[in-house]
C-alpha cells in the first residue's frame, strides 16, 4: 500500500507543478516537423516576446481535441491541423475563432485568401503528387506524365502505390477523376461513382494503399514500387537520404495545415502572437528550408534558395499545374446528417473490401 | 479464524473486482449510453453496424484471429515441448528466443517484417541470390505477410501458458504410462495432452482475443483488402468522432467475441475441468465423439482408437530409433521456430547501426550514431525513466491484485459464481483498446487523474489483470488444492502454506505473468495516449510518434538496447546464482524486477 500512497502523492504533485506554470503550449508535431518548429518558431520567439513556450512534440487529434475540449481538461493552446479536421472541430465549435483584427495586417494580408479561415490560419502547404522511381525512369526515357499515364499500364508497366481513402477526407479520389479525362478546375463537386468507376479499373494493378507517410516512404526506399502518389516533402526526402524521385508536378493537388486555438484554451492573447510570430517571411522561410513544406506567406521565397524552390508545390513554376483541395466541398453536410467525406469513406470500405 | 472459506475466496477477489468495475465496467456503460444516443435512445448506430459490409468485415476478422490461433496452437505447442524437454544451456537458449522478440515493441517488429519481406527485401534477395526463384515472391502486403507477422506477435503468448501447464507435469507420470505399457503416442494422447489441456486453452483465449482487437500490424503488412474490425472502429474515434458508431461496433464485437468464448468453454469443457463435472453439451459432443470413433476404429475412445492404430502402424520399428526420430524432429522445428522468432529482432538490431536516415537493410555504411543520438536525448531518457516507473508500479500491483483475483476464481471455479467472474474478467482482452480508452478518459477527467501517472498506473493495472488472471487460473488449476489441505493440517498457516508450499509451484506461472504485466504496460500506446495527456511521455508514446512521422534507427537502436536486457539479466543470475536454474522463463528481466 506504500507504493500506492507515495505514487499518488509524487503524481498529485507533479499536476500541479504543471498547472501552477503559466506558459504557452503548442503541439508542435512529431519527428522533423516538430525539431524545425522549435528551431524556426518556437526558441525565436521566446527570445523575441519572453513568453515561455511548453513544447508538446506530437499531432493532436481530432479526437482529442473534442475530448479535452469537453470535459474542460484543454492542455494546450495552438497546434496545427488539417484543413479537414479543423473543419469539422469547428462545425462542432471546439474551436476559438481567429481574431484577424489583433494580427498585424502588413503580414496577414500577403496570405492567400484560402489560407485565412475564420477557425485557423494555414502556416505552410504541402501537396500529393505523382512520384516516380527515378532508377527506372532515367532521363531520355519516357516517363508518366499526368495521372492519365499512372492509369496507362501498357504503356508504363511497373509497381503501383496509391493512398488509402479509409478517411474519406483524403485518398486517390481527385486523381481517379483527373485519369478519367476530368479538368483540373470540374473537379468539384466530385463525382464519386465516376471515380470508382475509374479505380476499379487501376485496382488489379495496386499493390498497397498506404496510409501514413513514412510507410509511403518505406515501400519506396525499399524498391517496392516504381510509381504511386505520395507527399512532395516525403519524395523530396527520399531523394536527399540517397534514393532519387522524380516528381511530377503537374495536377498535383494541394492542401495544407493550419494553426488552430482550441476552444478552453488558457492564452489565447499568447495564441495570437505566437501564429503571427509564425507567418513572417523570414520565420516561415526557416520552417520550409527545415521540412521541405511551401510557405503559406509568398514574400518568404525572397529567403529561399532556388534549388529548394522548385521542390516546393507554391514556387511560381510548380504551382500553375497544381490545384487546391475544396474542403469546403468534403466537409458539406448532407440531408442525411453525413459529410461528402464520410460519404466516401463509406464507399471506399465498400469498395476496398470487394 | 471465523472466516469461512468462500468467504476468504471472495475477499481475494474483491480488490480486482472493484478496480475493473471503476475503471473498466463503468466506462463501458457510459460508451453503451454512447451508442444508443442516450438520453434520447436511438438504434440508428446498430442498424449501420449490421450493415453487409460490416458484417463482411467482422466474419473477415474472425477468421483471420481463428486461423492465427490455430497456427499458433500447432507451432506453440510443439515449442512449449521443445522447451519442456530440453535442459541446461539449449534451455535458456531457446527462452531467451521466445522471450527476446516479446521485448521488442511489436510496432518495430512489424517494421523489420516489412524490411525482410518485401520485394528486394532480405527474404527475396537471398532466394534470388541463390537462383531459387526469378521473380520475388510477393510476400509483403499479402494475406501470407500479415499471418507471418501476426503469428510471430502472438506465439509467445500461446508459448507460455502451455508451457507452464507442461512443466507442473509430474515426469513421473509419463514413466508410469509407459511401464503399464502405453505407447508414446498413447501415452501423450491420454495422460499428456488432457494434463496440458488448461494451458491450451488459456493459450488459444489469450491468441484468439487479441487477434481480433489487433489490426495496425495487418494493415501494415497485409493487403488493403483484409480491413479488420478494430481497424474500423478507431478510424470512426480518432479521425471521424463517430463515437457513436464505434461503440456500437465494439459492443457488437463484444458480444459476437462472447459467444464464441462460451461456446469453446462448453466444447473444452470436458477435458479440462479436474472435478470430472462437465457442462451437459460438452458431455452430449464428447459422447457422440466417442460414438463415431468407437464405430470407426472398433472400440475404446478415439484417442486410445488413434495411439493403438498408431502403435500398428510403427511396430515394424524398435522403440528406440521411433524415439530418436521424434526427438530429432522436435528439436529440428524448434530450431527453426526459434530462427523465425529472433529474425525480425536480429534484422532491428542490425538496422540500429545504420548510418543514414532510413531502415536500410543491410546497412550502407555502419556507425554508432543512433546509439549516441539516444543516450545523448534528454527526451528519450526522461521517457524511459517514466516508462519505467509506470511499467514497475503496475507489474507489482497487477500480481497481488491479479495472483489473489486468481487464486479466488480457480477456487471458486466449481461455483457458477467462479465462472462467471473469470468470464467478466476478460472482459478488457476483448474490447478493443481504443474503446476502452475513450471510456477511461471520461472516468479518469472526472476524479482529476486524467494526465497524471496515477491515471496511467490504475488503467495499466485494469487492462493488464485479464492477462495475471489467465495464466495464473491455469497455475492454480494445475496445482492440487489437497497439498494445501495437506499443509494446514500439518499446522502451517495460510501465509506459510502459500509461501512454502504454493509458491514455490507457481513460481514458473508467476514469472509468465510477470512479465505480461510489465510487458504490457511497457508496450500501451492506444490507451496511453488516450489518458496521458501532454505532460506524461512514454517510450511507446514516443515510439509511436516517431514511426508514424519518419522511420528512423532511432527507434532500432532503442529495441537493440531492449534485447540486451534479458541478456544481462542472465549473467546477472549467473553471478549470483550457481544452482540450477529451474525454468527457462525465469531467465528473463521480469524475474528480477519479481
Amino acid at each position: 500500500m506504500n507504493i500506492v500512497v507515495r505514487w499518488s502523492v509524487i503524481a498529485i504533485a507533479i499536476s500541479t507543478l504543471a498547472v501552477s506554470a503559466q506558459a504557452l503550449t503548442v503541439v508542435v508535431g512529431g519527428g522533423l516537423q516538430g525539431d524545425s518548429a522549435i528551431k524556426a518558431f518556437v526558441e525565436p520567439f521566446e527570445k523575441e516576446t519572453g513568453i515561455k513556450v511548453n513544447v508538446v512534440r506530437d499531432q493532436a487529434t481530432t479526437a482529442s481535441v473534442k475530448l479535452k475540449a469537453q470535459s474542460g481538461n484543454m492542455d494546450f493552446d495552438v497546434a496545427g491541423f488539417s484543413p479537414a479536421g479543423g473543419t469539422m472541430l469547428s462545425r462542432s465549435a471546439l474551436l476559438e475563432p481567429i481574431d484577424y483584427a489583433r494580427f498585424n495586417k502588413a503580414v496577414i494580408d500577403k496570405l492567400s485568401p484560402e489560407s485565412r479561415k475564420p477557425w485557423g490560419v494555414q502556416f505552410i502547404y504541402y501537396s500529393w503528387v505523382l512520384g516516380l522511381d527515378a532508377s527506372r525512369y532515367p532521363a531520355g526515357k519516357p516517363a508518366p506524365a499526368s495521372w492519365t499515364d499512372f492509369w496507362n499500364v501498357e504503356k508504363f508497366p511497373g509497381t503501383r502505390v496509391l493512398q488509402n481513402g479509409e478517411l474519406g477526407s483524403q485518398g486517390p479520389f481527385e486523381e481517379a477523376l483527373l485519369a478519367d479525362g476530368v479538368p483540373m478546375d470540374k473537379l468539384y463537386p466530385l463525382d464519386a461513382d465516376r471515380a470508382f468507376r475509374s479505380l476499379d479499373k487501376i485496382k488489379p494493378h495496386i499493390r498497397k494503399y498506404w496510409k501514413v507517410g513514412s510507410e509511403q516512404m518505406q515501400i519506396f526506399s525499399s524498391g517496392g514500387a516504381a510509381l504511386g502518389m505520395g507527399f512532395d516533402g516525403r519524395f523530396t526526402a527520399l531523394s536527399q537520404s540517397g534514393k532519387p524521385m522524380k516528381i511530377v508536378w503537374n495536377q498535383a493537388k494541394m492542401t495544407g495545415l493550419y494553426w488552430i486555438i482550441p476552444k478552453g484554451a488558457k492564452n489565447v492573447g499568447e495564441a495570437h502572437k505566437f501564429i503571427e510570430f509564425t507567418l513572417n517571411p523570414e520565420r516561415q522561410a526557416a520552417y520550409v528550408t527545415l521540412t521541405g513544406y511551401s510557405p503559406a506567406n509568398p514574400d518568404a521565397f525572397n529567403f529561399i534558395s532556388k534549388e529548394m524552390a522548385d521542390t516546393m508545390v507554391t514556387s511560381p513554376q510548380n504551382r500553375k499545374h497544381a490545384y487546391m483541395v475544396n474542403d469546403a466541398w468534403y466537409s458539406e453536410v448532407g440531408p442525411d446528417g453525413k459529410s461528402n467525406g464520410e460519404r466516401l469513406a463509406q464507399r471506399w470500405n465498400e469498395w476496398i473490401t470487394k | 479464524m471465523t472466516l469461512s472459506r468462500t468467504s476468504m475466496l471472495r475477499l481475494a477477489v474483491a480488490p480486482a473486482a472493484l478496480l475493473m468495475i471503476g475503471f473498466f465496467f463503468y466506462p463501458l456503460l457510459r460508451i453503451a449510453g454512447l451508442s444508443v444516443h442516450l438520453p434520447e435512445f436511438s438504434l440508428r448506430e446498430y442498424t449501420a453496424a449490421f450493415n453487409p459490409i460490416n458484417v463482411g468485415i467482422a466474419v473477415k476478422t474472425f477468421t483471420i484471429a481463428g486461423t492465427v490461433t490455430l497456427a499458433c496452437l500447432v507451432l506453440g505447442y510443439a515449442l512449449a515441448a521443445c522447451l519442456a524437454q530440453t535442459r541446461g544451456r539449449v534451455k535458456q537458449v531457446v527462452a531467451l528466443c521466445i522471450i527476446v522478440p516479446f521485448l521488442t515493441s511489436f510496432l518495430v517488429r512489424t517494421y523489420a517484417w516489412v524490411v525482410l519481406l518485401g520485394d528486394q527485401g532480405a527474404l527475396n534477395g537471398a532466394l534470388l541470390g541463390m537462383g531459387l526463384i526469378k521473380e520475388p515472391f510477393e510476400l509483403l502486403y499479402s494475406r501470407t505477410g500479415m499471418y507471418i507477422g501476426m503469428i510471430h506477435v502472438m506465439l509467445p503468448l500461446m508459448v507460455l501458458p502451455i508451457y507452464s501447464a507442461m512443466q507442473a507435469i509430474d515426469p513421473m507420470l509419463w514413466r508410469a504410462a509407459r511401464g503399464l505399457g502405453g505407447g508414446g503416442l498413447r501415452t501423450f494422447l491420454t495422460v499428456y495432452l488432457p494434463l496440458t489441456m488448461h494451458g491450451v486453452r488459456s493459450g488459444c483465449i489469450l491468441v484468439f482475443v487479441l487477434s481480433l482487437g489487433f489490426y495496425i500490424t495487418p494493415a501494415m503488412l497485409g493487403a488493403s483488402r483484409d480491413v479488420m474490425l478494430g481497424n474500423l472502429i478507431a478510424t470512426n474515434v480518432e479521425t471521424t468522432l463517430n463515437f457513436g458508431f464505434a461503440a456500437a461496433l465494439a459492443l457488437v464485437l463484444l458480444g459476437a467475441t462472447l459467444v464464441i468464448y462460451a461456446f469453446l468453454r462448453l466444447v473444452g469443457a470436458g477435458a479440462a475441468a479436474p472435478d470430472g463435472r462437465r457442462p451437459a453439451f460438452s458431455r452430449w459432443l464428447g459422447d457422440r465423439g466417442e460414438a463415431i470413433g468407437a464405430r470407426l476404429f472398433g472400440g475404446g475412445t478415439p484417442a486410445v482408437a488413434w495411439s493403438g492404430a498408431g502403435w500398428r502402424a510403427g511396430s515394424g520399428r524398435s522403440e528406440g530409433r521411433w524415439k530418436g526420430a521424434g526427438r530429432l524432429a522436435l528439436f529440428s522445428f524448434g530450431f527453426l521456430a526459434c530462427a523465425y522468432l529472433v529474425a525480425p529482432s536480429v534484422v532491428v538490431a542490425i538496422v540500429s547501426f545504420n548510418d543514414g536516415d532510413n531502415l536500410a537493410f543491410p546497412p550502407t555504411h555502419w556507425s554508432l550514431r543512433w546509439f549516441r543520438f539516444l543516450l545523448a536525448d534528454a527526451q528519450w531518457a526522461a521517457a524511459a525513466v517514466t516508462s519505467v516507473k509506470i511499467a514497475f508500479a503496475s507489474t507489482v500491483l497487477t500480481l497481488v491484485l491479479g495472483t489473489a483475483a486468481a487464486y479466488g476464481v480457480a477456487r471458486l471455479n466449481h461455483r457458477r459464481e467462479g465462472r462467471v467472474i473469470y468470464a467478466l474478467a476478460l472482459a478488457p482482452m476483448v474490447v478493443p483498446s481504443v474503446v476502452t480508452a475513450l471510456g477511461a478518459f471520461a472516468v479518469l477527467s472526472d476524479i482529476g487523474l486524467y494526465g497524471t501517472l496515477t491515471g496511467v498506473i490504475t488503467m495499466h493495472v485494469c487492462l493488464s489483470i485479464p492477462l495475471v488472471l489467465v495464466v495464473m487460473v491455469a497455475s492454480f488449476s494445475g496445482f492440487d488444492p489437497r497439498l494445501e489441505m495437506a499443509a494446514q493440517s500439518l499446522g502451517a498457516s495460510r501465509i506459510l502454506t502459500f509461501r512454502r508450499v504454493m509458491l514455490p509451484i507457481l513460481a514458473p506461472g508467476l514469472m509468465s505473468a510477470a512479465m505480461l504485466a510489465f510487458l504490457h504496460s511497457f508496450d500501451d500506446v492506444v490507451m496511453t495516449s488516450f489518458i496521458a495527456g501532454t505532460k506524461v511521455v512514454t517510450i511507446p508514446l514516443k515510439m509511436w510518434e516517431n514511426i508514424r512521422n519518419q522511420v528512423d534507427p532511432a527507434v532500432a537502436a532503442l529495441s537493440t538496447l531492449l534485447i540486451l536486457l534479458p541478456f544481462i539479466a542472465l549473467v546477472v543470475r549467473r553471478g549470483t546464482q550457481a544452482g540450477d536454474v529451474r525454468a527457462g522463463a525465469a531467465s528473463t528481466p521480469a524475474s528480477v524486477a519479481h
